[in-house]
Order: C-alpha cells, then structure tokens, then sequence
C-alpha cells in the first residue's frame, strides 16, 4: 500500500488539480472527496458534485452552514435528553447520529480529527455534559484558528481532569498537561526538552476547574520567571501556549498530521512536501481552514498516492456504508459494535488518540466489520433492511444484478473491484431469494473484500 | 398400556383449549345432543369449552382496539411478509369454494360452542364444534373433502382422505387428523382409540365419561354463571404422571419467586383440580384461577405465607393520588428469615446467614430475623405515584415515579430510635459516596405532622445551576422515613411521605372478599390513566430513544410513541388478587378497558 513519494514535487503536489482531459473530473474522484472530506456519499450527491468545479465543491465543504435551524435544534434537543441519561455511552450513540445525518460532513470529520488529536476519555472524565461541551468546543473551532483551540482546550474542564491539571499547584507541579501540550498537541517528540516540560508545567500552575468550569487559581500559581524553548519571563499557560506555537515545529507537526489523515497512512510526508504548507499555514495564522482547502484541492489529493491509500477507520467503515446507501440504524447498537472495532467515540484508548492505519485491520476487526454488516442488515427496526434496500435501488434504477453491483461499487468502494470478483458479486445479486435480501449479501460480501477496507 | 405423556403436553393442551371449546350442550343422552363433557372418555385429565365463539371472534375483529393495533409498525410489516400474503390468498381461495367469508364459515362451523379436551390415557387430543345446522355441517364438510381432493389431483397426489366405517358412523382421516361429523357435530381427533371411545359415548354411553367423572362434577359446580371460556385440569393426574417429578418438594433458590407462590406448593402438593374461568367483552376482561384448598395442607416452613391457619390478611390498598401501582401482601418476613433452611437451598440460606451477621451490627446487634423483622407485623403495603416537581427545585430530565412502602410495628417505640439512626447513616454514607462520584448532596431535616415525624432528604440543587428541566436523575429522589402511630414508612421522595402519613392513620376499610370468607393475601392495582401520564411526562425522553434507535425522524418517532401512549389509555385499571378461604384458594386476573 505504500508508495514511494520521495520524489514527488512539492509544487506539484500543491498546485489546485483542474480537471483535464488527462484526468477529468469523474465521480469516482468526486466519491474520493467526499470519503476523505467526510465519511461517505450517496449516489445523489455525486449526480450533483460531477456538475461541479472540484474547487467550488471544496469551498462549499469548508463553508459550513449547510445544517439548518431545525437540524441543529433537533441534535440540541435530542442530545440533552441524551446527558439527562448521565451516561457518555449514550453521547457516543448521540455522536454517531449526528454523524450520519448532518449535511456539514467535513465539519464533523474535522471535528473527530481534533477529538483525537485532543484525545479525552469520558471513562475518566465521567461526567458526560464536560464531554459535551468539549465536543461542541471542538466542533466550534474545527475550521478556525488552531492557536485559540490550543488556548481553548487548555481550558477545556473534561482536559483538565483527563490530563490532571486539577491537581496542577505551585508547590507541585503536574507535568502532564505540560508534556502533552508539547508532545501530542503541538510540536511532537524531538522539539521540546524535560526541561521545558517543567516550565511549561509551572506556567499552568493555579488552572483549576471549579463547579464544571475553568478557574484561575491566582494562589496557586507560580509567578516566578520561566524559560521556555529560549524565552524567559513570569509566564502564564496563555503565555506559554503563544511561545510554543511559535515554534517552526508547531505548524509542521500539526501539517503532517493532517496529511496522514487527509491523504496517505503511509508513508510519512517528507520535510520537503510538509514545509511549503506549514510555512503557509504558519504565515495564515494557523488558519486551519485554508490549510484544508489546500489539501482537498491539490493535485496531490486527486492522484494515485492518495486514492486508496488509507485504510478506513471503524467509523469511516460504518457510517460510510450507512450514508452510502441513505440509511440510518440503532445507533446504540452501533456504539457497541465499533467499540468492539476499536474506535468508541468519546473513549479513546490513552492520550495519544486512535493510532489508525494498519492498526485499523486484523483478523478479528476484519471479521468483526463483516458482523457488523449483518447485524445492520438483520437489524429489523432500522432502514437498513432489505425491503428499503430494494426501494433505493429503484430509486437509483438499478433494476439488474449488473446495475445492483455497479451502483454499489460506485458509491461505496474507492478502487474498482477485479472483474472476476465483480462477476462473482454479479452472481450472488441474482440469486432466488427476494430483490432485497439478494441486495443486502452483496453488501454483506462486498464488506469482506480488501479493497472495500480502504477508504 | 404405560400411560406416555409429559406435563408440557398437558400445558399445551391447556393453550389449545383457550383457543377453542365447546357449550354445554343439552343433557340428554341422545346422540348429537350430549355434552362435548358427556362424550369425553372419563380420563380426560385437560377441558376446556367455548360457549360462545362468535361473540369472541366478534370482539376480537371489531374491537376498537384492533384498529389501533394494526397501525404498529410491527403488524403492518408482518401483514407485507410473503408468509402473510400467501396466507390470504389461500383463504381468499378456500372462501371462494365454499361462498362465505371464513368468519362466517367458522361463527357456522361452531355456533353452538367448541370444546377440547386431551387424554392422557390415548395420548389424544379431540376438538367437538356444535355446528349451526347439520346441513351447514355437511356441506362444509364436502367443500372440504372436494378442496382436499382437487389440490391433490393438482398435484398428482393420491387421494389425501381415507374414509373408514366404525359402528354405521363414516370417519375421515387426513393425515393424522380423523373426523366425523354427526348430525350438527363435527368431532376431530388425532388419536383411533380417543375417537372410538368418543363415538361409542356417542351411540351408547358404552365407555365412560368425563361427565360421569365426580371429581370433574366436583369442579363444574364451582362454575358461576356463563364463562366466555371455562376449563379443567386434573392436578392429581398430572402429579400422578410426573411421580419422579420432585418440583413440590423442591427448596427454592428465589427468594423473590418464594415470596410470591413459595406458599401455593402445598396446595399444589394436595389439590385435585385446577379450574379456569375466563370472561370477556368490550369492556373487560376478568380471568379467575380456582382450585380446592385447605389451610393444614401448608406445612410450618411456609406459615409465613397465609398465616396461622390461614387466616393472615394482607391489608387493604393505600390509594394516593394518581396511583400507579398499589400492592398490597401479607407476608410473616420474620418467620420466613428464621425458617430459611426449610425453605431454601442451602446457598441461599447461608446467604441469609450471612446477611444476618452483617445486619446484626447495623441494628446495635440485635438479630435481624428475630428481633428486627420480628419487630414489625406480616403484612407490607406498597406504592408508586406519578410525581410532581416543584417550580423552585431542579426538575430532572427523567421522570421517575415516586414509590414507598409501609410497614406496621407490632410495638413501635423501641425500634423507631434504631430505623431513624439507621436512616440517618444511610444517608451519610449515600453523600460521602456521592461526593466521591461528583453527585449532588443530600439535605437531612425532620419535621413534624401533629405526632406525626417525618425524616427527609433532599438532594441541594447544584451551586451556579440555573433550574431548569433538564437535571440529573437524582433529583427524582428525596428519601425520606416516617413514622406514623404502628406504621413505619420508607418513601422515595418526601411528598408521598407526607400524603402516605395522612393515609396510613385512617381507619382500615377491607374490600368485599370477606362476604365470601375470603382472605386477601396478595391484592395489587394498577391505574393506567397514572401510567399513561407518568410515560407522557418521559415523552420526549422516549422519542429520543426512538430516533436513535431506529433512525426514525421525529415526526416517526412522536407517531409511534403517541400510539404506545394511545394503548395505554386503552386500558382503564388491571387488578390482582391471590385469596383464600377454608376451601378454596383462587386467583383473580381483571382488566377494564377505558369506556
């Protein structure tokens, strides 16, 4: 799966992709938009983004605002009956609903992109309204500056119980947040010293939550002068969170992470593709947005290093699936399962987030997904059942075997399938049993095969 | 012959006869005019009659009811399944050949009742329907036969019926059904031997009846009036089947189910009968289960149920406002804690024992069997009312109802120190943990309604929290105690504390059992306009739970929830009786249906 990309030019790489008769604009590149810009597509939609510059469509994506009055008035209302039930498991069900309906899709994958950048476990935060909270904060700032979600999650109540800031006093500093902020958030490993960790540390001294909310501690805050990565002085957190974004490292590490998640697993972007824009993305004052529009118009997104080279997360797996095929399932259910998968939102597995990539896949996840898509198809109370499946495929004219398999290729896989596979698809649509049923094992098949693992 | 037959064979004999039955046809001994009871072999160990089928089938197909049924998600897909849609054309096709729709063929077919009954001694199960008309009789009889015969033909199959002659009477068999219809009665069997033994009853009385049978005479005189549906089982039959059977005299691992019928087990041990009665019409329904009882039956081990001689009542219902649910028990506690090995497995019991050492240091060490639950009198009293939230108070998201119970001392005074000292240390711990769990804290107070105290707790709305509706479950609980002249009450929240105060002092008005000589031992009542109320207060809570569990829109889910609300205002009250006298023992099942 991986690629040599070493000798793949920057300008290149960075340069607007404008369809051409060399690689026009199609809707499978329009489909490998939409799965990277957010979970997954529909048939209609693609219809609709073909008649569109890729550029504009991008624009649109980045926009957001496309959720309505009444959509986020429903999300608010369901989700506080949600926190009234006082358990997180129950946000996470709330979560993937809103993942599935909303019309802002990158939103939300920019949103879980920076849940697990900010990774916070509910398990140990335990109340599900600071999860909250966080997640709005998250979703908030998803396209914004990322110096004000740095500053924000410094803040941010279910942050400071994860990482322990609460206990965060003058005599004794805690070095988690201190190290994190460094190590996880901002500059990765190799660019900080123990040293500055300890200063950080003390600069964050006296950040306290009180009554579910930020509090600053004026004494039990260090005041005394500190130095941190070459500068010295009596430092707050607010003041330390500036200095260390000002770190050339700072825009590169958060630049290359958004390429991995954006692009490619593997393998790791060289200095040389990162740089042209983490300069810009520093120079824009961390404008996270720009810096997404930058990777979702480039040639190097459109091209073959990019499609089909990322290994789909649980989440992208089942919530693509579902908006693939305009279906919605109980979403508590759900939870289970991709908790079973490995990625329960609002649970992630230590500070450092979802590894991703290859970690996605082994024997158990890969028989896992294949549960997962039965249970879907069994679930007899959702619209994922059969009678529906043979309604949609109506509605999308796929009236033959042939067209059954096709539609589903088209909007659910990223790489076309080997002819001799797809006649085996061919066969099994055309088995005796009803329209519907025959639809929903070819799903159930097509869940199995490699390359509907790859996003 | 070795009699071959398990007692879920008789149970399922049972399900059959509450679909089916029989009237009591005339009493004279003459052919077609006997009873199904008069032509039923005398070993009939299950019974059941139907007197009138087509007021059931009526009900059933033109309740209002049903019409709100069939607008459930669930019935709808059921009635699109291929399985269905197979279904009605085939009865489409079968009313076609015999020119009526099944309903009237049936209402025809069984006009003057149905009756089943299963005999242990053939292993046969046997259906007599008392037809309209012995020409209505035969002619479905004849559409059958020729349907049977044609779709065969169809198929290429060999005649499918076999027609024999026993005594001058032609029978059909189809499979391993036999039929013969005899003037306007049509009788099915699966069984030879049954069927000979019910066409000799039929020709001469030459075999014996059920009829004849005196413990069965024994148990029709206990039948009042005209039943929708009435039916037998020989208990003593099927104890007699079953002898290595040793669930009488088995200990029971569930306290919870020993509460509840650990003291039937002797009557179960000794009864010879089981008689059921069902009734029903637009309004209502009342199902009574009747069987011979006597109070020595009840070993020692199990007096704590009925009490000495049977003669322990449970008190009457407390009725707060808006009541939910109101039960009401009589149960010796103290002496079913102190005859625990008796009772129960031996894991269970050293449970108790267990339970017993622990709660010893709770209670300044007195015995918690003896003295502590020998403090109080065997009798307990439960509620759950719909709750109202005060404006000023954090109202929670979920709304839970409030619930209680009330015990009675036997002498009051020295144990009141211990429940309130108790209490108090409940709540102390409830707060540290609490605190531990970043939960809301517990306010204590005492006040006081004339000698009245009552003891509460109330949880403290959280500092810089507006009000609002939408608060944490616990502010559903304000737990509270009171003591009331002999009656001590736990209550979830303070206010049904106050109002069971006002209640449990007012003199004590048993119901109208005692006309009969009848001891309530179990009374529960259930209002569902309460019911109906508390889930319309969780409205939203449960639309939610629809969206998110079904992918339905709002609007989906408020139509499915608003139906769930719509059946439960269907049903007026459901009530529960368990009495018994010197004789009898029976249980008492009532639903009345919204007007």
């Amino acid at each position: 799966m991986s690629y040599d990309i070493s000798n793949i030019d920057p300008d290149w790489a960075w340069s607007p992709y404008i369809p051409n008769d060399r690689q026009p604009w199609t809707r499978s590149l329009a489909a490998h938009l939409y799965r990277r810009a957010g979970f997954g597509v529909n048939s209609n939609q693609l219809d609709d983004a073909v008649k569109q510059q890729p550029g504009d469509l991008v624009k649109k994506m980045i926009n957001a605002g496309q959720e309505t009055d009444d959509f986020r008035r429903e999300i608010n209302e369901l989700v506080e009956t949600v926190l009234a039930s006082n358990d997180a498991k129950n946000l996470s069900a709330w979560w993937l609903y809103r993942l599935l309906d909303t019309p802002d899709q990158l939103q939300e994958k920019m949103t879980l992109f920076w849940h697990g950048h900010f990774a916070t476990g509910a398990e140990k935060v335990r109340e599900p309204r600071l999860m909250y909270r966080q997640n709005q904060f998250l979703r908030e700032h998803a396209l914004g500056r990322f110096p004000d979600l740095v500053q924000g999650i410094s803040r941010d109540p279910a942050m400071l119980i994860y990482l322990d800031s609460v206990t965060n006093r003058k005599s004794h500093p805690n070095e988690n947040y201190a190290r994190e902020v460094m190590e996880l958030f901002c500059l990765g490993e190799g660019n900080y010293t123990e040293k500055d960790v300890q200063e950080v540390a003390r600069c964050f001294t006296g950040w306290e939550i009180r009554r579910e909310k930020f509090r600053f501690n004026q004494f039990q805050h260090d005041t005394g002068e500190k130095t941190i990565l070459g500068e010295t002085g009596p430092f707050g957190g607010e003041k330390a969170v500036n200095i260390i974004l000002k770190q050339k490292a700072a825009p590169r590490f958060i630049v290359r992470k958004m390429i991995r998640y954006f692009m490619f697993d593997e393998p790791k972007p060289s200095d040389a593709l990162v740089d042209p824009l983490a300069e810009k993305f520093f120079n824009e004052d961390y404008d996270i947005a720009r810096l997404v529009e930058r990777i979702l118009t480039s040639q190097l997104f459109f091209s073959e290093y990019c499609i089909g080279r990322k290994v789909r997360s649980p989440i992208e797996f089942a919530v693509g699936l579902l908006r693939g095929l305009e279906s919605k399932a109980n979403v508590y259910r759900l939870r289970q399962e991709l908790a079973q998968l490995g990625q329960e939102l609002f649970y992630p597995p230590n500070v450092k987030g979802w590894d991703g990539g290859r970690a996605w896949i082994n024997s158990s996840t890969l028989l896992g997904r294949a549960n997962l898509v039965r249970g879907l198809i069994e679930q007899a109370k959702s619209r994922f059942t059969p009678d529906k499946l043979a309604e949609l495929a109506d509605s999308h004219h796929a009236d033959s075997p042939e067209k059954i398999v096709d539609w589903l290729v088209d909007v659910l896989f990223s790489v076309p399938l080997p002819a001799e596979v797809r006649l085996q698809l061919v066969d099994l649509a055309n088995r005796g049993g009803s329209r519907g049923r025959n639809i929903a094992e070819v799903i159930h098949a097509m869940s199995i095969l490699p390359e509907f693992q790859i996003g | 012959m070795k009699r071959r037959f398990a007692f879920t064979q008789a149970l399922l004999a049972c399900l059959v006869c509450v679909a089916c039955s029989s009237n009591a046809w005339a009493a004279e001994k003459t052919g077609a005019q006997k009873s199904a009871a008069q032509l039923l072999p005398g070993s009939t160990m299950v019974y059941a009659e139907l007197s009138e089928p087509k007021v059931l089938l009526d009900l059933l197909l033109e309740h209002p009811l049903r019409e709100r049924i069939e607008q459930l998600d669930q019935v709808k897909k059921a009635k699109q399944t291929p399985q269905y849609l197979q279904f009605q054309i085939i009865v489409s096709l079968i009313e076609l050949q015999i020119g009526m729709k099944w309903n009237e063929a049936f209402n025809s077919l069984t006009e003057g009742g149905i009756s089943v009954g299963f005999d242990p001694k053939t292993d046969g199960v046997a259906l007599l329907a008392q037809s309209e008309s012995a020409d209505a009789l035969e002619n479905l009889r004849d559409t059958f036969l020729k349907l049977a015969r044609n779709e065969a033909q169809r198929k290429g199959n060999p005649d499918p019926i076999k027609t024999t002659d026993y005594r001058g009477i032609t029978t059909y068999s189809v499979g391993e059904a036999k039929f013969a219809t005899l003037d306007s009665l049509l009788i099915v069997v699966n069984n030879d031997e049954l069927g000979k033994t019910i066409l000799d009853n039929y020709l001469d009385d030459s075999a014996g009846s059920l009829a004849d049978n005196e413990q069965f005479q024994n148990a029709r005189k206990t039948m009042t009036g005209k039943p929708t549906l009435w039916a037998y089982l020989d208990v003593a039959t099927v104890r007699a089947a079953n002898p290595e059977a040793d669930f009488y005299n088995q200990k029971n691992n569930n306290v919870a189910l020993e509460l509840l019928i650990g003291g039937l087990i002797g009557t179960a041990q000794k009864t010879p009968y089981l008689t059921a009665s069902l009734d029903i019409d637009t309004h209502r329904l009342a199902l009574n289960l009747s069987a011979p009882h006597d109070p020595d039956w009840i070993g020692p081990e199990h007096e704590y149920f009925f009490g000495p001689g049977g003669q322990g009542a449970a008190p009457p219902l407390l009725e707060p406002k808006e009541n939910l649910l109101s039960l009401s028990i009589y149960r010796d506690f103290s002496s079913m804690w102190l005859n625990s090995a008796d009772i129960f497995t031996d894991k269970v019991d050293a449970e108790f024992a267990q339970a017993n050492a622990n709660l010893a240091t709770l209670f300044s060490g007195k015995d918690f069997g003896e003295e502590v639950l020998g403090s109080f009198q065997p009798e307990v009293q439960f509620v759950a009312t719909r709750q109202h939230y005060e404006e000023d108070r954090p109202i929670p998201a979920i709304k839970i109802p409030a619930f209680a119970l009330v015990f009675r001392f036997k002498n009051p005074e020295p144990m009141r120190a211990d429940f309130r000292r108790m209490f108090q240390s409940l709540i102390g711990f409830l707060n540290i943990t609490g605190a531990q769990n970043g939960q809301p804290q517990l306010d204590q107070d005492i006040e006081k309604l004339g000698d009245h105290q009552i003891l509460t707790s109330t949880y403290a709305p959280e500092a810089d929290k507006k009000l609002s509706e939408q608060n944490k479950i616990n502010f559903n609980f304000s737990p509270s105690v009171a003591f009331a002249g002999d009656a001590f009450v736990v209550s979830s929240t303070s206010q049904l504390a106050r109002e069971l105060v006002q209640l449990v002092t007012k003199p004590r008005v048993q119901g109208d059992k005692a006309k009969n000589n009848f001891v309530p031992n179990i009374q529960l009542n259930t209002d569902f306009s309460a019911v109906r109320d508390t889930v319309n207060d969780n409205r939203n809570q449960l639309v939610t739970q629809t969206i998110l569990s079904e992918g339905k829109e709002r609007d989906e889910a408020e139509k499915q929830v608003d139906l769930i609300l719509e059946a439960l205002g269907a049903i007026q009250n459901l009530s529960l009786h368990l009495d018994t006298n010197q004789e009898t023992v029976q249980f008492e099942l009532e639903v009345n249906l919204a007007k």
